[in-house]
Order: C-alpha cells, then structure tokens, then sequence
C-alpha cells in the first residue's frame, strides 16, 4: 500500500514539473489572458477589460 | 446522465470552494491549542490567509469578477509567497537535528532562491515579443518556480526521509505532501488552460479546488494527530555521517566536528537521568513540540 502511494505520489510530481516544461503562462496572453496560478478559489472566468460589469 | 451532471456541478464547484474553509477555521484552532503556531508561523499564516483569502474571493466573485480577477492576482501573489516561506519552513525543520547539513541546506536554499528569481527576471526580459507586461511575467514565472520548489520538495521527502529519521507520520512530512499535491495540479492544470483556453477554466478550476480541499484536509489529519517521536540524529547512521563530515568541513580543526555527538550524548544521559527520576523507565522525554 505504502509503496503504491509512494509511486502515485512521485508520478504526481513529476508530471507536475514535466507540465512546467511544456508552453509557458505567457502562451495565453495571445488571447489577452495570461494565465494565473493560486491557492484556494477558482480561476477567474474572464481578465480585464474582457469582464462584464456585473454578473 | 449530461442533464445529471449540468445540475450536480455548480453545487460541487461551491462545496469545493467553501468547504475548506471550516477545514482551515479546525486547523488554525487545532494549531493554536497545541501551540504548533510557535513551531510553524508561516504555515499557521497561511492557513489564517486562506480563511481571509476565501472572504474576499467569494465577495468579489459575485460582485464584480473584474474586481476578482484583480484582486485574484494580489492574493496569488501573498499566498505564493506565504508557500515559499513555508518551504522553507519545513526545510528547516528537516535538518533540524543535524547542524552540518542544516547548514549546507540553509545555504543551498538561498542560493536555489536568488537562482530561481534571476532566471524569472530574465525570462521577463528577454521574453521577446509578447502582449503582456514584463512584471506580470516575471510574477508568472516566480509562481510557477515556487511551484516546482513545491513538487521538489516532496521528491526529496519521499527519496530522503528514512535517512533523516522522518516517517509519513511527521507533520511536516504530511505539509510537504499537501503543497506538492496543490503544486503538482495547479502546473498541470495552468499547461492545460495554456492550451485549451478558458472555456475549460470551469472544469479545471474544480479539479484545483478539489486538489486544494483534499490538502486542507490532510493538514487538518496531521495536525489533529499526534506526532511520533523523532529516530535520534545518531541513528540514522548515513545522514549523521554527513552531518559529522559537513560539521568538519564547515569547522576545520576545531571542536565543530564533534558537538553534533557530545550534544547528542549529553541528550541521551539527560533523558535516562529524568527517566529514573520519574520512575516511569521511559527512555525518551516529550519535547516541547512533540505533541
């Protein structure tokens, strides 16, 4: 058991820092959008001045 | 089933963000009572942020989600921040017992730090022709070091930790795993909006929180249990090799070398004397952190 959450967690975290390899946040700025990364809370749906006024 | 689930997300997405928080609000109380917020100060502060974090999120995100796009970004940036400090944190707190290689782990973090933010400034320089701003770039890159920082950590965790006397019932062990986990799926999840763009910000943005409340949780598990006592620094036989051998490169020809040993010596009869005298012929005395 110990050893098969050791591996899932290792595989995990390698794929965490081989994704980090791949194109950079900037990639997203074509769109306007450069992408964020964070804690708790969801991404945000839309970035200035493409948001609505309101929800 | 589709119909199922279109009803079933949105009550999921909200789970997931407010359910943490009661998680957090256990924790920082948990915390306080073992007096763990002494031992820990930044991870204690992180955990008091993600509360404040959440109100001020979940405001914004109702009332203007222009607003919470700016301010998503100033509080990405403190809690980032409060990570890294709590990587350090830990780092510290691993070679606690073995003064050659704290220092040297000291040293190398610094170094691993100033490295990190030089090659973001220069990626933010030299990034060519881009619609975004240098600072935001390099803010970018600093986030997504930290994150690898992040996932590092916990390899070294699960490569190193029989050699410095931790088991996966350590605390620290469990705050490693927790922000390797949000690390590992928030760089997998930010390369997958990098190519899919934000119409998957939705579904990836509940695969995050999930990742963030299933660390909450495990903090929470951690920090309510008690902690099993550390293997003596003697006794993890390799790691104490490097830590005497570090010791006498750091102090060359003095008494350096040794005090890792007469320190652990003078420990081992101070414990037995107290052990006597209470008479409970329990060879090891509860430290002020062993709780």
């Amino acid at each position: 058991m110990k050893s098969v959450l050791t591996t899932a967690l290792a595989g995990l975290m390698l794929l965490g820092i081989l994704s980090a390899a791949t194109p950079t946040p900037d990639t997203h700025a074509k769109k306007n959008a450069p992408v964020l990364m964070g804690d708790g809370g969801p991404y945000p749906p839309c970035y200035p001045p493409n948001c609505p006024k309101t929800k | 089933m589709l119909r199922f689930a279109a009803m079933i997300i949105p009550y999921l997405f909200y789970a997931m963000w407010m359910l943490p928080v009661p998680v957090f609000v256990c924790l920082a109380v948990s915390m306080l009572r073992r007096r763990l917020h002494t031992r820990l100060p930044l991870f204690f502060a992180y955990c008091l942020f993600q509360i404040i974090d959440f109100g001020i999120g979940f405001y914004l995100y109702h009332h203007s989600l222009s607003e919470y796009s700016y301010t998503y970004w100033i509080t990405t940036g403190i809690s980032v921040g409060l990570g890294f400090g709590v990587i350090y944190e830990v780092f510290t707190e691993v070679f606690r017992p073995f003064i050659g290689l704290r220092d040297l782990g000291r040293t190398l973090f610094r170094w691993a730090t100033l490295v990190m933010s030089l090659a973001a400034l220069m990626m933010a320089v030299v990034n060519g022709p881009s619609d975004s701003h240098p600072l935001l770039v390099a803010v970018l890159m600093l986030g997504r070091s930290v994150r690898i920082m992040q996932c590092g950590l916990v390899l070294l965790m699960l490569l190193c930790s029989s050699y410095l006397g931790l088991s996966w019932r350590h605390r620290i062990f469990g705050i490693s795993v927790g922000f390797g986990i949000i690390g590992a799926v928030d760089l997998i999840a930010v390369t997958l909006m990098s190519t899919w763009g934000l119409n998957a910000a939705g579904t990836l943005s509940l695969v995050k929180m999930a990742a963030f409340l299933f660390a909450a949780l495990l903090w929470a598990g951690y920090m309510m249990s008690p902690e099993p006592e550390r293997m003596p620094a003697s006794e993890s036989a390799r790691a104490d090799q490097w830590n005497f051998s570090l010791a006498a490169v750091v102090h060359p020809g003095g008494a350096g070398p040794a005090l890792p040993l007469i320190q652990d010596a003078v420990e081992r009869v101070f414990e037995k004397t107290n052990g006597k005298k209470n008479g409970d012929g329990h060879p090891h005395l509860p430290r002020p952190h062993d709780q």
